[in-house]
């Protein structure tokens, strides 16, 4: 009893020598080597036992935030919607600003035909019902000074012609229309020859003198011949040309420059005053036979 | 209003549901489908609406389209009745043939009112394709319309 009371005083008293010891040398700052080899040894261990703690600390705060969490979820999701709505307006207000800005840069670059207070910006409404004909209807009309004949054009080139006018819209017969005809001409060679569609909604130049050359890819205008459109209206680019043994004439098929598709916002020309075309074509038939 | 909104579709989406530059003839594909179904009179009062539908939105002269929807669904007519249970072939028979007479009577109007007509272009070009489009059509609509039916007249019941 006496043995064992006399071992555990001992080992009270070097507990606490080791403890004064230490201290001792902190003060005198030989621990520091000591703590970082400690240090050092045990930082794993800190860090995986820091990572579970933190999961298992978020876990419990996300369980306990999970109805907050949730009611935030749905007041986001309805944020985000709204948010969607907004930006497809906005894509769309950029692009018909777009739109605009081609319209108007072409009214600039092209003041010789063309002046603002005297053509009409028109969107287009419908299409024909028909796949044999090619009308374009745009909301402007009769009150906006659009009359039959007026040209119709776009940034890209020329769409077609006016064919009836309403109060407060027009038909317009597009180019790529069977019973349209446009005199035109090759920009480069300064060739003529007519423009005309076709019922599948292509275009070909016909009408070619045959020993003019005209190439793939030359620029096809409106000639401004006959009255019925103005000059220097894009019309295309020649893809392929047509020339048979029997044919009197040349042909060229024309890739449009518009997307007669996708026609959106169109100009009116008001200012131009064209001649009548039916009388054009009647003549032009009989000067044939 | 079904015909009225499916000639205002036909004239905003055409555009849009272009297949090698044809888009369906909406309004033909559910006149001679509603004439299969119910008879050539119920057919000659939809071909009348669906055709001046289409003559008031074209650039046609007005008239060839109701002219050509009434002479179209008289043909539909001879087929009323001969649809057995849901079957859908007699329909898609017809789509084919009744497409291509409207659009090349269509187009015959046209070019004797002065519009100038390549027949083989046309033909190869947009009456066979448009045709054939208006048959994938029908066998879309055709079972829409013969469920409308039923709806409209339920069966009797006989003790």
């Amino acid at each position: 009893m006496t043995a064992t009371r006399s071992r555990r005083q001992l080992y009270i008293a070097l507990i606490v020598a080791l403890f004064l010891l230490g201290v001792a040398l902190d003060q005198l700052g030989y621990m520091s080597s000591v703590k970082a080899f400690v240090q050092t040894a045990v930082s794993p261990l800190q860090s995986a036992f820091s990572i579970v703690a933190g999961d298992v600390s978020s876990q419990f705060e996300a369980s306990a935030d999970i109805r907050t969490l949730q009611a935030r979820n749905v007041e986001l999701e309805a944020l985000a919607n709204s948010l969607m709505v907004e930006n497809a307006r906005l894509r769309e207000l950029e692009r018909e600003n777009e739109l605009f800005r081609q319209l108007l840069n072409y009214t600039r670059n092209n003041p010789q035909f063309i002046y603002e207070t005297t053509s009409v910006k028109g969107r287009s409404t419908g299409f024909d019902p028909s796949n044999l004909l090619y009308f374009v209807y745009v909301d402007v009309g009769a009150r906006e000074g659009v009359a039959k004949n007026m040209p119709v054009i776009t940034d890209r080139g020329l769409v077609g012609r006016v064919t009836a006018v309403g109060p407060n819209s027009a038909q317009v017969l597009m180019l790529i229309d069977p019973a349209s005809a446009v005199n035109a001409i090759i920009q480069n060679s300064r060739v003529t020859g007519v423009v005309r569609g076709h019922i599948d909604g292509t275009l070909s130049m016909e009408r070619i003198p045959p020993n003019e050359e005209i190439n793939p890819g030359d620029i096809v205008l409106t000639s401004g011949l006959g009255g019925n459109f103005p000059d220097k209206l894009i019309i295309g680019q020649v893809t392929e040309v047509l020339q048979r043994d029997q044919d009197m004439f040349q042909t060229a098929r024309i890739r449009p420059t518009v997307d007669f598709g996708k026609l959106e916002i169109m100009l009116v020309l008001t200012s131009f005053e064209p001649i009548d075309f039916e009388a054009e074509i009647l003549e032009t038939q009989e000067q044939d036979n | 209003m079904l015909l009225i909104g499916a000639a205002l579709l036909q004239t905003t989406l055409s555009p849009y549901i272009k297949i090698t530059n044809v888009h369906p003839d909406l309004v033909l594909i559910l006149v001679i489908a509603w004439t299969i179904l119910r008879g050539l009179e119920d057919g000659l009062v939809w071909a009348f609406i669906g055709g001046l539908s289409l003559d008031f939105v074209s650039g046609a002269p007005f008239g060839v389209f109701t002219l050509t929807m009434l002479l179209s669904t008289l043909t539909a007519g001879l087929f009323h009745g001969r649809v057995v249970g849901s079957s859908i072939v007699l329909p898609l028979g017809l789509a084919f043939p009744l497409s291509l007479l409207f659009n090349v009577l269509a187009l015959l109007f046209l070019n004797l009112l002065g519009r100038p007509v390549v027949w083989i272009d046309a033909f190869s070009n947009v009456l066979f394709p448009v045709a054939l489009y208006n048959t994938g059509v029908m066998m879309l609509l055709f079972p829409l319309l013969y469920l409308l039916n039923r709806w409209l007249t339920p069966q009797q019941i006989s003790f």
